[in-house]
């Protein structure tokens, strides 16, 4: 009986699920993008939202002129499937709407040489590949206990090896880059927290930055260009979740 | 006489007061014709004075600036203070509107903060008398040939000509307005208002340009001669008409009678013009009537997919460039094009102009394109006839774009994202999602999927290792499973055949399997002597050896044991392998 109660509203969140998303795509193609994006947001603070809803959504913020917001959804979306070319494509547009153009700031080195691969690939793909090539790996090598065939050590280890890497992208993919664009015409990045500091450097709208630490809402931020300090955490559309919960994909 | 006297004595306190009034007014004559110009003279004193205001009147024209002011000042020692008094002179032209007997208006001026009003003043205004001789001209300079006197008629002359008279529609032609103001010594002209340019309803009409002065000489006389110019397109056929110019000037000049000015009011004739319809016109004619070239470029350079460039088409010639049409790009199959933009520019050093069509194309294909010519087709009234003028193709080579995520431009998108907030579009939302929720992230399920199957393949292949053993060292399989089969002999020693026996081998045989011996015939003695070279301690190989040898004796002497002893015995033997077995542990005796 709990079973079938369970299953049932299950099967009923996901249709009201699908249900609002429809709505909200009827409600940005009628020109409305206010309630579409209110539709969106709805989705998008649900449980496990997929890339496309962070894709229109950002389109509803860029119609409505929300420059920083849509880039962040952008780069959420991309986040979630690095392979969605229209939001790629839409944040090309909406970077060159900025006043500077700032590149988005570079993942760690070891990312980048170690993982160049993974560009388009989600982070449900390697994860996939990555447990399917660690247990086939030593399924191989239990296989190579009882009955020998030729090769079968070299293609376990190259498929731990596979594993291995696979598990360390998909790891990267569930901890991306924290970022937050600016939201708001001018940003003032000051060297400590308080408005009384000394400003470092003013950001504009759309500009891009990681974020380093959160303290008593106002986050340490760092542009591409390597120069870093505080802002009100207010300030910024983050991408995914805000610095108090780690973003993922389909995070729990 | 007291009638006389009071007259008298009237004017004196009116001339008086008149002359110690701070604003008057006068005139430089009370009769004058009706062509002729009033100077009214206006003198104000005080220190402190407003521009002066004429009374409305319908009967002069009076200029609104002075054409002459001065001002001068006297110093008053007036009860030892100094003062300083100015006096302000204006002089006004005034034109009569009418004959007959008129009155000049007063003027009114704020004086030392003061409103102070002049007198109005009554002047005779007469019909046009004949245009007064000028005489010779005495300018040395001029052709002394001429004899014939100057009247004020020939002082400026004013005329308007077009280039042609008989045009199709859309022709280009020049109107001409020429104006000639004598040049003589005696003689000066000047202006009232600017020049008025003919109407020329029916036309399409360029900028009017002036053209460098020039000095003539017509009828004997110089002249000064200022030719204006304008560019004129008709644009319907039938009968139009070019309307007429006029100037308005005065003449001052010196005459037998004296120095005379005069105003002068000068029209030229209108002219009127056939307008030919253009003849019936191919399917690719787009309205541009002249003369004409063509010619397109691309830009030098790469040219990439993806990334727009300029191709530019040049219409040169003479014409009406408002009516030069865009040339039709042809279709690209290869890429898009947009609207063209547009200029007009001269061309150095001739008449003609140049208009400049540039269009965007974007390619969308790699590889080599080709854009086919582009044609142009232009009405030439000089043959009566409609002329094609096409540039040759042009080879495009287009290269791929390095980014693999460059924007194409492409148009004829639909729907609400045709518009956006910066002009770029962006492409539209995603309706048909696969999945709507992506899967979720199992940390348990993920790290079961990762730890159990090394731990599965550690337990296989610590099975097969110890197996592998067993099956290749006899010794350590027969110690590994001594205690088990020791102890396996034990249960059923006492529900054997014969128990002492049954005792007798399984202790012997724990020894001979965890210390490699050999099992049979084993007696207590051999036993001791392994046991000794074990290291066991004493007790319990006392013990050990001793059940043996009792189990010995009752094999092979004739009186048994009872059952109690027989009991007691095998509670002896269990004992003693157990404790054995721990003095044993871990002991393996080497091979030979």
């Amino acid at each position: 009986m709990m079973t079938a109660l369970l299953l049932t509203g299950l099967l009923l969140g996901a249709d009201l699920y699908e249900d609002t998303f429809a709505q909200a795509n009827k409600a940005y193609q009628e020109g409305r993008f206010d309630d579409a994006l209110v539709s969106y947001r709805q989705l998008a603070g649900s449980d496990g939202p997929s890339a496309e809803v962070y894709y229109n959504m950002g389109n509803a913020q860029y119609r409505l002129g929300q420059l920083g917001p849509a880039i962040a959804s952008y780069e959420r979306a991309l986040q979630l499937d690095p392979a969605l070319d229209e939001a790629r494509d839409n944040l090309q547009v909406a970077v060159a709407a900025t006043r500077r153009g700032l590149a988005r700031p570079l993942p760690p080195a070891w990312r980048e040489n170690v993982l160049f691969w993974d560009q388009r690939l989600t982070y449900s793909q390697v994860r996939w590949a990555g447990l399917l090539a660690w247990v086939t790996a030593w399924a191989l090598l239990g296989l190579h206990l009882v009955r020998r065939f030729r090769h079968d050590r070299t293609i376990a280890a190259v498929l731990l090896v596979v594993g291995l890497f696979c598990g360390l992208s998909a790891y990267g993919k569930s901890h991306p880059v924290a970022l937050a664009v600016a939201a708001q015409p001018e940003v003032p990045v000051r060297i400590g927290i308080g408005e009384n500091e000394t400003t470092r450097q003013v950001l504009n709208e759309g500009d891009r930055v990681r974020v380093e630490r959160s303290r008593r809402g106002w986050v340490q931020v760092s542009t591409i260009d390597g120069e870093s300090g505080w802002a009100p955490a207010e300030a910024f559309a983050f991408v995914g979740k805000s610095p108090e919960t780690a973003p993922g994909p389909g995070s729990t | 006489m007291r009638s006389r006297l009071s007259i008298a004595v009237f004017f004196v306190v009116a001339t008086v007061s008149a002359l110690a009034a701070p604003l008057r007014s006068s005139v430089d004559q009370r009769e004058m014709p009706m062509d002729g110009l009033l100077i009214i003279t206006i003198q104000a004193q005080g220190t402190d004075f407003s521009d002066p205001v004429f009374e409305d009147t319908d009967d002069w024209r009076i200029g609104l600036s002075p054409i002459q002011q001065s001002k001068t000042y006297s110093v008053q020692i007036i009860n030892g203070t100094i003062n300083r008094l100015y006096t302000a002179t204006m002089r006004f032209e005034a034109q009569p509107l009418r004959e007959g007997k008129l009155v000049v208006p007063a003027v009114q001026m704020e004086i030392d903060g003061k409103i102070e009003k002049s007198a109005p003043i009554p002047v005779t205004v007469t019909g046009a008398g004949p245009s007064p001789r000028i005489g010779r001209n005495g300018n040395s300079r001029a052709n002394t040939t001429a004899t014939e006197e100057i009247t004020f008629e020939d002082t400026v002359l004013l005329e308007t000509n077009l280039s042609k008279i008989n045009v199709f529609a859309g022709e280009g032609i020049t109107l001409t307005v020429s104006l000639y103001e004598l040049l003589h010594s005696g003689v000066r002209t000047r202006s009232l208002r600017p020049l008025t340019w003919p109407e020329a309803e029916g036309f399409y009409k360029g900028e009017v340009e002036t053209l460098q002065e020039a000095r003539v000489t017509r009828n004997g006389h110089e002249y000064l001669l200022r030719d204006f110019t304008q560019a004129l397109y008709p644009t319907r056929p039938g009968t139009l008409t070019v309307g007429v110019s006029e100037w308005e000037g005065e003449v001052y000049a010196s005459t037998p009678e004296g120095r005379v000015r005069r105003r002068v009011l000068k029209s030229s004739d209108p002219i009127t013009l056939e307008v030919k319809p253009l003849p019936p016109a191919p399917p690719e004619f787009d309205g541009a009537v002249g003369r004409y070239q063509l010619s397109a470029s691309i830009p030098r350079g790469t040219i990439t997919q993806g990334i727009p460039f300029d191709c530019v088409v040049k219409v040169r010639g003479r014409g009406n460039p408002e009516a030069i049409p865009a040339p039709a790009l042809p279709d690209l199959a290869w890429a898009d094009t947009s609207v063209p933009a547009s200029i007009v520019q001269p061309v150095g050093g001739s008449e003609d102009l140049e208009k400049v069509f540039t269009y965007s194309i974007v390619p969308t294909e790699v590889g080599e394109q080709v854009i086919p010519p582009i044609s142009f087709t232009f009405f030439a009234p000089e043959t009566s006839s409609y002329q094609t003028r096409e540039t040759g193709p042009i080879k495009v080579a287009v290269m791929k774009s390095s980014e693999s995520t460059a924007m194409v431009v492409a148009g004829g998108s639909t729907g609400a994202d045709n518009m956006s907030p910066t002009g770029d579009d962006i492409r539209p939302i995603r309706t048909a999602v696969a999945r709507l929720r992506p899967e979720r992230a199992a940390p348990l399920r993920d790290a079961t999927a990762v730890v159990v199957p090394p731990l599965l393949f550690l337990a296989g292949f610590t099975f097969t290792q110890r197996r592998r053993r067993f099956q290749e060292d006899t010794s350590y399989a027969r110690a590994y499973f001594a205690r088990s089969k020791s102890q396996k002999r034990l249960r059923a020693v006492r529900t054997a055949e014969s128990p002492v026996e049954a005792l007798s081998k399984a202790l012997a045989g724990y020894l001979a399997d965890k210390l490699d011996a050999v099992e049979a015939g084993l007696t207590s003695h051999d036993v001791d002597a392994l046991l000794r070279e074990a290291g066991v301690d004493e007790s319990t190989r006392k013990a050990y050896v001793k059940v043996l040898r009792t189990c010995e004796r009752e094999q092979y002497a004739a009186v048994k044991l009872r059952p109690d002893e027989r009991a007691a015995l095998m509670d002896a033997g269990e004992q003693a392998l157990e404790d054995l077995m721990q003095a044993l542990e871990g002991t393996r005796r080497k091979p030979a």
